[in-house]
């Protein structure tokens, strides 16, 4: 029998294979390297991943639905996740530049979780989000456990592999009951289908798919995992994680739940203002009680996942709109929250309790100067993209009707203030100088004598760190061009 | 007769998977695991998907457990199996039992209600040719060809992973040497 394999334009896919093609450059090439060596491919990888943000913006105006037989669909709010996904991974790259401990290993893992994460966030069809969360998922568990001297590393591999394997299996689960609800598994002939009437089994489906990618966003209640394996993986790793997989991971429940289940939207709608209210309060409450800046941080990327799910609940262009905009704002000022804590690390041991940044301003006036904006956004301040981005969502909110749901959002933003002024006040209290003195909580604190910060940030997180403030006062002051590059963002079936 | 055999082969799926977790020697566990993987691919062959069966079988059954009770040997090797000392209580064993008992007559009532006459249609209705070698390889190489593409990303992340974590550790102080 002759099979007719169809025409596709494997141009849709280029940003993918750039980064395939540079992970295998790397890992061929690292075989013909010294081990102290390996650290210049880190070169190679940002090539690739620039060469890939460059096949994406060639895509920009070239949308397609349904691609490669309904298994992928460009659009632009593929194309902007594409774009914040790829920033987060040159961060992670430059960031591990002149760590010895990380070498071409950690390249191949990055690039093919990116490759993993574009994928997740194109994808139309329950077969390539399998894919996509897979792809992304194996090399996050390897890269959890990088450090393999420090037991809270492989900790936190051993925890992630485990609560991702079972997120796996629920997600799997329940794309197995929409395939036998419907009969169809790409997304938008399962919105068709469905429009003709649903079953029990589609709805156990639904939420089994919202569960399951609700582990990987670090949803509250499946949110367990998240402060472990932020504080136990590298800090570059930690930077990428929190940034891309949120990013990915958002984007694919929206395009699932928008273009497979909107028939289905006053099934899942109350379980997303449930969860979006729950995480708010949880991840800014737990944050409080935080002596580890890491966990802190991780908290915080809790609570900020709540504010894209309100965006998301919204159900409106406007939100969809918002929930990118706060992506490329959250990608800025959390990379560059994270490249202070990594470049303020000794090698092999990390800087992450509070107490070691009391007194920071005295030491490094320029960092500590950068982690107040960053720390500022986060909380939303105005003049920084984290207010313009809160304003975005909250106005989302309350056009749709959602007024209890902005209500929680400006409580929890109050809640989240006092977060992050107190890691800002720790860092200009200069009464630690003399006398260290014990982490405030009783909490989850570990160390409690800790050595004074090394003298200087590395050269790479110096990158990250300026290229973040830019990003946090750009989006913040001028927000116009990014707001109309993105007015055309939308879900495309 | 097909729904008769489809039935008994679930039966041992679920019976099997109950044993996967309720035997507490690996070797048992190992071997259940097996059954329960020939249960799923008899259940492969009376829904007519054929090739699905045999990759059950030879794969999973013939490959990856093969190995799976290799490396139990050789963890076990040298080493006295611990004998099995403090099992469950009396009455958890039973309500145990009764639970799975329970719960294997509600799956069995309910495929006999609702999936039997459901079952029958859609395996009427099914297209020539169905679940064949030749249909899942048109559909590899046609509709689904990236997702068969991007599975080589999977396995590449999985061996480089698996070396990674396979090394042997370094200390601190070698590894700048």
């Amino acid at each position: 029998m002759n099979i007719a394999i169809p025409a596709f334009n494997w141009l849709l896919v280029e940003p993918l294979g750039l980064l395939a093609m540079a992970s295998v450059l790397v890992l061929l090439a690292s075989l013909f390297m010294r081990r102290e060596e390996e650290g210049d491919l880190a070169g190679v990888a940002l090539v690739g991943i620039v060469a890939s943000g460059y096949a994406l913006y060639r895509l920009w105006g070239h949308t397609a639905s349904g691609a490669f037989a309904g298994m992928i669909t460009i659009d632009h709010f593929a194309l902007a996740i594409g774009f914040v996904i790829l920033l987060a991974a040159a961060a992670a790259v430059v960031l591990a530049w002149s760590d010895r401990h990380l070498g071409a290993e950690y390249l191949v893992q990055i690039l093919l979780a990116t490759l993993g994460m574009l994928l997740f966030a194109q994808a139309s069809n329950l077969v390539t989000l399998f894919l996509g969360i897979e792809i992304l998922s194996l090399p996050l568990y390897v890269l959890a456990g990088l450090h393999p001297e420090r037991a809270g590393s492989r900790e936190a591999a051993v925890k992630y592999v485990l609560m991702g394997a079972f997120s796996s299996g629920i997600l799997l689960y329940g794309m197995a009951l929409t395939y036998g609800a419907t009969g169809a598994l790409a997304l938008s002939d399962v919105g068709q289908r469905l429009a003709a009437g649903a079953g029990s089994l589609a709805y156990l489906g639904v939420a089994l798919i919202v569960v399951g990618l609700g582990f990987k966003l670090a949803l509250v209640p499946f949110h367990s995992w998240a402060p472990d394996v932020y504080q136990g993986a590298p800090t570059a790793v930690t930077a990428f994680m929190s940034v891309a997989t949120k990013a990915a991971a958002f984007a694919a429940l929206a395009r699932t739940l928008l273009v497979g289940f909107p028939y289905l939207f006053h099934r899942w709608l109350p379980l997303l203002w449930g969860i979006a209210a729950l995480t708010m309060l949880a991840g800014n409450l737990m944050a409080l009680r935080q002596t580890s800046l890491k966990r802190l941080l991780a908290y915080s990327g809790i609570a900020h996942a709540g504010y894209l799910v309100v965006a998301l609940a919204a159900v409106t262009g406007l939100g969809l709109f918002a929930s990118v905009y706060y992506l490329v704002a959250y990608a800025f000022m959390n990379l560059g929250a994270f490249a202070v804590v990594a470049g303020l690390s000794r090698e092999g041991e990390e800087g992450d309790a509070l107490e070691t940044y009391r007194g920071l301003f005295f030491r490094h006036p320029l960092a500590a100067g950068a982690m107040v904006v960053f720390l500022l956004s986060l909380a939303s301040i105005p003049a920084t993209a984290g207010f313009m981005a809160k304003l975005t969502i909250l106005l989302a909110a309350v056009q749709a009707g959602d007024w209890p749901l902005a209500a929680v959002l400006v409580v929890a933003t109050m809640i989240g203030l006092y977060v992050y002024l107190k890691v800002v006040y720790t860092m200009f209290d200069r009464s630690g100088d003399t006398a260290p003195q014990a982490a405030a909580g009783e909490g989850e604190g570990q160390a409690q004598v800790v050595p004074p910060a090394p003298a200087r940030l590395t050269p790479g997180a110096w990158v990250v760190v300026a290229v973040s403030v830019w990003g946090t006062f750009q989006f913040g002051l001028v927000p116009g061009p990014l707001l109309h590059a993105l007015s055309s963002t939308i879900l495309l079936p | 007769m097909i729904a008769l055999i489809s039935y008994l082969a679930g039966l041992a799926a679920l019976g099997f998977g109950v044993a996967v977790v309720a035997t507490r020697r690996s070797v048992h566990t190992a071997v259940s695991l097996i059954g329960n993987i020939l249960a799923l691919a008899v259940l492969f062959l009376t829904y007519q998907a054929q090739f699905m069966a045999f990759v059950e079988v030879a794969v999973y059954a013939g490959a990856i457990l093969i190995l799976f009770l290799f490396v139990i040997a050789l963890l076990a090797a040298g080493k006295e199996e611990e004998r099995d000392e403090y099992g469950p209580e009396l009455a958890g064993q039973v309500a145990g039992a009764v639970g799975a008992a329970a719960l294997t007559a509600a799956a069995l009532l309910l495929a006999l209600r609702v999936h039997a006459p459901r079952a029958a249609a859609a395996l009427a209705h099914l297209p020539k040719g169905y679940g064949t070698v030749q249909q899942v390889g048109a559909g590899l190489f046609g509709s689904y060809l990236l997702p068969f593409e991007l599975t080589a990303p999977v396995l590449l992340a999985a061996i480089v992973g698996v070396v990674i974590l396979a090394r042997p550790q370094r200390g601190g102080g070698e590894e700048r040497a």
